[in-house]
């Protein structure tokens, strides 16, 4: 077991490594340049391009790039004048981290647990009525709930902040918002993974035996339910925890959401590099996580 | 005694030489599915909803005089009426055009846009889980890598080598995008079976890699697949929305429902019906997809049948 | 009359008792007193109209002894990144600029006056200015400021290794351009301190008053930008300023705090104790939210549906124009099958004339002024607006039915039909107001003139790369009111000089332009100059050198109680001067 991890993290660093080449040269493809911008005299451009080295050949950057993040120098953001990558990182990573957390837990447990009733009441009204309220929460966007809700329970009932990251109870309304869309597919996939298990012969055996249906669902149906939500948790986890670009502005949330999308628009180069790697070496951590977990839940993987 | 055996017993004479004929008509596979979903009440109601949509979608701007890409600027922002039936946008086009034009290019991509990610995922996921080993590694850690660059920079990319505006660049693009997700959890599925007894029998009589994943081991995870599909489907669509912004989507005026829901969302506050309309449709094709979505998966999985 | 002095004297001493407890003892006890003090007023009285005058004077100083805390709360759309003089390069850094660096003069409500220099002279040609600041200047720690802080504050940015945004405006000193490129040395750039509370710049052309308003003319802590480094400027602790209000929290992507700073010259103006800068709390649903929810007290829209929301409660509102609407020409086509239409005159003309202002301010544009010329009515002239002191009007700002005419007459020209023409390309960003706004403009276009166009949303830096290349006909943006004028502005600069810096960004060469444009850029007199900027104004209307739609004001909505808020020659805020009610 122990080797087994071990592989598996000499090879998770081999492919956050691969990752950031890879993103480099693609992201040196995209058309345009950092510095270009209408309202600064080209000699001022030129000036800064050459601060920042990006004068240089491609080849000698990427050398130059890695050689200083082997030092741990993840370099200064080109947009965000002043700042290094990991200062920014570091700084709104927590808070965009707590904000998902806490919808996790949100949109997981009530995931798993509609999931679950709408398995145990297949076809009867819980179970359509549960998938309604599930369905409901994909179809209305967050940039619509959101506002509805911050101006409901923020500005006329003044019961939660409306924006801003100051108290605990901050973090109530976005998290809610966040965790809506998400509930929804946990919901339909453990319904869909729990109906497939409700088959299977030894459920069958197990209440055959006497034991009583809470005991039949909890330590039989639940736990074999669980494989396939932990293969899209993973993932999950790693989007969730790194920022919904939407929940944070419409909550004014200082978190990493935006850098996502804006350090690509903006071709921040050092930003993009930046925040790949973390993200990358983040899903990969989560994987390894599931991987290792998979063979804590399910016996039959352990042995494969 | 004697009695009772002549009076008790009486001959049955020759058995019938229809008695064991199958009476019941020979069915295939796929009437033996359509059966089984029409059982399904929810689900067929739900069929019929969606080809009512459809309808609306080929027909439904033929029914006004109006087309979808002319600007009145005398009825700017009007709210449904018995000129507008569903009300009139910033720049005084008529919404029910807009909404069933829209309606052609959000279906077709979010149709398209999440089987296709999903034939490739769960082929791609299906022969990693079940050959493991390197080639396992290989692919799983490629697809690491893919799900890591942010998918932001292939779409730019794309659009590079693509040009862009029409539906088969979308379609190609939300393909690229999203199938590592079904790969991984195809590959966690078959991982759980593959050392099942049936495939143990299956490959002892001799059945091929290729005939084990096809037959056996995808079948079984028609159900989470279906379930993926049905909950895809609205995300392509609010993809498709984020997409049009970067110069990828379908080029304006031509409008989506991801891009009508979009715009309506800022003004939301002071032009309710603009949002409200578009996201009906959706919540309503997304409702209807998944009711299909679970009898079709109740009718195809061989463990419910 | 000792029966009104008594009572006046009673009145009196009832308020000073008021204000010195504020309790509701007062009252009670007021009876009490008037009816022992008329007594004594009857024997007092000649002694009472003395006393009476004093106490007059003594109740309005009891008030103002008491220090009352004010904090004002002002809404900024984004983070500003660093707020290092030399790199500050958004507006929401520039708005917190403003109130933190004392520069050499100060624009008053947009006159420009003594600042931290108590005067100033100049050279006859308007090229060489001297600088006498104030006695006692120094920094918000109370260290001193000297010339040399001043002059250390341009050097700096000027530095060829360092890659400073704001240098463009330095680049115009004597010997600044030779160091800038490498060709010279820092002492060749003519910047004078004869003494320590003299300066003295050389430029190599005719400069105005406005020039020195600017946060960039403020000093710097040499010790302090050496020992920071790149970082300087982006914390509390890694900078000092000078200015009426000093930085002293900063939550990355939250919000930003300023006090009062004690040792500013003129800090009895200085009303307010504190004022924060909340994020991401500008021009959006979330700002008005917060509005309503008295988060925030002041912030800036630009969307009518947004500002009657809140006017409708009871907030108050003034707009200012800040920036010009374009459709900017790329006037060589964006391809060399579009570029005999885009280079023809009265082609352009045509697209200009087919652009129906008026719909677009009613429409997508709501809080634009349809614009009818290109110089806007809130600029200032020689001595009143310039619109008023050169009127002209350059087309109509509703769309002409002469557009068709001029579209034939090009193709005639040309010697080609309607159908000969591609496709015109329209780029702009990729927000939604921008492409709804392209839209209206490609209905526009093809109702009026029945010519077919493309629009092409793009990211931002993607946007800018394609205008570069000059792949586009027309690029929708904005470009900001400058000051003094629109000559110093490179939204504006169709000169060979520029185009040959960023070939493709206009595609626009004409001897003729440059020589009028020199001749009003070397003007010495300010009146001077802005009658040459009317003929170049209309050099610029008659041959299209760029379409713009209207002239864009930003709407700064604010609680009742808050008054005082200034606004300089270029539109943007200073919150310096403000104070609540």
């Amino acid at each position: 077991m122990v080797k087994y991890i071990l592989k598996r993290v000499a090879i998770s660093i081999g492919t956050v490594f691969i990752l950031a080449t890879v993103t480099f040269f693609l992201v040196k493809l995209l058309p345009g340049d950092p510095f270009q911008n209408p309202t600064i005299p080209a000699q001022i451009q030129e000036k800064q391009r050459a601060y920042y080295g990006l004068d240089k050949p491609v080849a000698e950057q990427y050398f130059i790039y890695m050689g200083n993040l082997l030092k741990g120098d993840l370099g200064y953001s080109l947009k965000k004048t002043g700042h290094t990558v990991s200062d920014i990182i570091g700084m709104s990573f927590p808070v965009s981290a707590t904000l998902g957390i806490t919808s996790l837990i949100f949109s997981v447990s009530i995931g798993l647990l509609f999931g679950t009733l709408c398995a145990q009441f297949k076809n009867k009204w819980p179970d359509y009525l549960l998938m309604i309220v599930a369905v409901l929460g994909i179809a209305l966007p967050s940039m619509v709930i959101g506002p509805i809700l911050r101006n409901l329970l923020g500005v006329k009932l003044g019961i939660l902040p409306a924006t801003g990251w100051e108290k605990p109870s901050s973090a109530i309304m976005p998290a809610f918002v966040l965790g809506l869309g998400v509930i929804a597919g946990n919901t339909r996939a453990m319904r869909a993974s729990m109906l497939s298990v409700i088959t299977q012969d030894y459920v069958t055996t197990a209440r055959a035996k006497g034991l009583s249906p809470m005991q039949v669902v909890m330590r039989h149906q639940f736990k074999n339910s669980l494989v396939p939500i932990l293969t899209s948790l993973g993932p999950q986890i790693a989007s969730t925890l790194t920022g919904s670009f939407v929940v944070e502005t419409i909550f004014r949330i200082p978190g990493m959401g935006k850098y996502f999308v804006d350090s690509i628009s903006n071709l921040d180069y050092t930003m993009i590099m930046g925040l790949t790697i973390f993200f990358g070496s983040f899903l990969v951590l989560m994987n390894l996580l599931v991987d290792i977990a998979y063979a804590f839940v399910d016996p039959r993987i352990r042995f494969a | 005694m004697d009695d009772a055996r002549e009076n008790d017993f009486e001959p049955l004479g020759e058995s019938r030489p229809d008695a064991e004929l199958i009476l019941k008509r020979q069915t295939t596979y796929l009437g033996d599915v359509w059966r089984s979903f029409c059982k399904n009440k929810a689900a067929l109601a739900s069929l019929f909803a969606m080809a009512a949509l459809v309808a609306f979608v080929v027909f439904g701007p033929m029914m006004r005089p109006f087309d979808y890409f002319s600007n009145d600027y005398s009825a700017i922002n009007m709210p449904p009426d018995r000129i507008h039936w569903f009300g009139t946008d910033t720049l005084g086009r008529d919404l029910w055009e807009r909404v069933w034009v829209g309606g052609r290019v959000s279906l077709l991509i979010a149709i398209l846009g999440t089987i296709i990610p999903e034939f490739i995922g769960v082929a791609i996921g299906g022969l990693s889980g079940y050959i493991g080993g390197k080639l396992d590694m290989l692919i799983m850690r490629t697809v690491d890598i893919l799900m890591g660059i942010p998918s932001l920079i292939y779409l730019i990319l794309l659009m590079l080598v693509m040009g862009s505006g029409n539906i088969l660049t979308m379609i190609i693009s939300v393909s690229i995008t999203s199938w590592m997700g079904s790969a991984r959890s195809t590959r966690g599925l078959v991982l759980q079976i593959k050392n099942r007894d049936f495939v143990t029998a299956s490959e002892t009589l001799g059945a091929s890699p290729f005939w084990v994943i096809f037959r056996h081991l995808i079948p079984n995870t028609m159900g989470m697949r279906v379930v993926s599909i049905t909950i895809g489907i609205p995300g392509v669509i609010f993809y498709e929305a984020f997409l049009s912004y970067i110069g990828l989507g379908v080029t304006p005026p031509n409008p989506s429902w991801g891009q009508l829901i979009k715009a309506a969302a800022e003004q939301f506050r002071y032009y309710p019906y603009q949002f409200v309309v578009p996201c009906i449709f959706i919540g309503l094709s997304m409702l209807c997809f998944n009711l299909i979505g679970d009898g079709l998966r109740d009718a195809l999985d061989p463990k419910l049948r | 009359m000792r029966k009104y002095l008594a009572i006046l004297l009673i009145a009196l001493l009832s308020a000073t008792m008021f204000t010195g407890c504020g309790s509701g003892a007062a009252p009670t006890a007021a009876p009490a007193e008037a009816s022992e003090a008329a007594p004594a007023a009857n024997e007092a009285a000649p002694a009472a109209n003395e006393e009476a005058p004093a106490a007059i004077e003594e109740a309005p100083a009891a008030i103002k002894e008491e220090n009352v805390f004010k904090s004002l709360k002002i809404g900024i759309a984004y983070d500003p990144s660093t707020l290092d003089p030399g790199n500050i390069d958004i507006d929401s850094a520039s708005d917190v600029a403003i109130i933190m660096y004392d520069s050499l003069l100060r624009d008053n409500s947009g006159q420009a006056e003594a600042g931290a220099a108590a005067s100033w002279s100049k050279s006859d040609d308007n090229t060489q200015w001297t600088f006498t600041l104030r006695d006692g200047l120094v920094y918000s720690d109370g260290s001193p400021i000297t010339s040399e802080d001043f002059a250390y504050g341009i050097r700096r940015v000027l530095d060829p290794e360092l890659g400073f945004s704001n240098a463009s405006g330095f680049l115009f000193i004597k010997g600044a351009t030779e160091y800038y490129n490498g060709e010279g040395s820092i002492d060749d750039v003519a910047i004078e301190t004869p003494d320590a509370k003299t300066l003295v710049i050389t430029y190599t052309q005719p400069t105005f008053e406005t020039e020195f308003t600017s946060y960039v003319y403020t000093p710097v802590s040499k010790a302090l930008s050496e020992a920071q480094g790149q970082a300087y400027g982006t914390a509390p602790d890694k900078l000092l300023s000078n200015g009426p209000f000093k930085l002293t929290a900063w939550v990355p992507d939250a919000s930003l705090t300023l006090v009062k700073n004690e040792s500013y010259w003129a800090a009895d103006q200085i009303k307010v104790s504190q004022i924060d800068f909340v994020v991401g709390a500008a021009t959006s649903d979330t700002a008005v939210d917060m509005i309503l929810a008295g988060d925030i007290q002041l912030s800036s829209f630009t969307n009518m549906n947004q500002i009657t929301a809140l006017t409708d409660e009871g907030f108050a509102s003034k707009s200012i124009t800040t920036s010009y609407r374009c459709m900017n020409t790329n006037n060589a086509g964006s391809s060399e099958e579009m570029k005999p239409f885009m280079s023809n005159v009265n082609f352009r003309k045509a697209l200009n004339l087919a652009i129906n202002r008026e719909q677009l301010s009613a429409s997508v544009l709501t809080t634009d002024m349809p614009a009818y010329r290109l110089v806007a009515p809130s600029e200032m002239g020689y001595s009143k607006a310039f619109v008023e002191e050169y009127p002209y009007q350059a087309w109509p700002t509703q769309s002409s039915d002469e557009a068709k005419a001029y579209l034939d007459k090009a193709l005639e020209e040309l010697g080609k039909t309607i159908a000969d023409v591609p496709p015109l390309v329209l780029l702009c960003f990729e927000s939604e107001s921008s492409v709804t706004v392209l839209s209206a403009v490609q209905d526009m276009i093809l109702k009026n003139l029945g010519l077919p166009s493309t629009i092409s949303s793009q990211t931002i830096q993607n946007m800018i790369s394609m205008a570069y290349g000059g792949q586009y006909d027309l690029w929708y943006g904005g470009n900001e009111v400058a000051v003094p004028d629109f000559l110093v502005s490179l939204g504006f600069d169709y000169t060979t000089e520029y185009h040959n810096a960023t070939p493709g960004l206009r595609g626009y060469t004409n001897p003729e332009y440059d020589a009028l444009y020199k001749d009003c850029a070397s003007q010495m007199d300010y009146k001077a100059r802005k009658d040459k900027l009317f003929e170049v104004e209309k050099f610029f209307c008659e041959n299209v050198l760029n379409i713009v739609t209207g002239w864009t004001s930003t709407y700064y909505v604010s609680s009742p109680e808050v008054v005082g808020v200034q606004f300089r020659a270029d539109g943007s805020p200073d919150y310096s001067r403000a104070d609540l009610n």
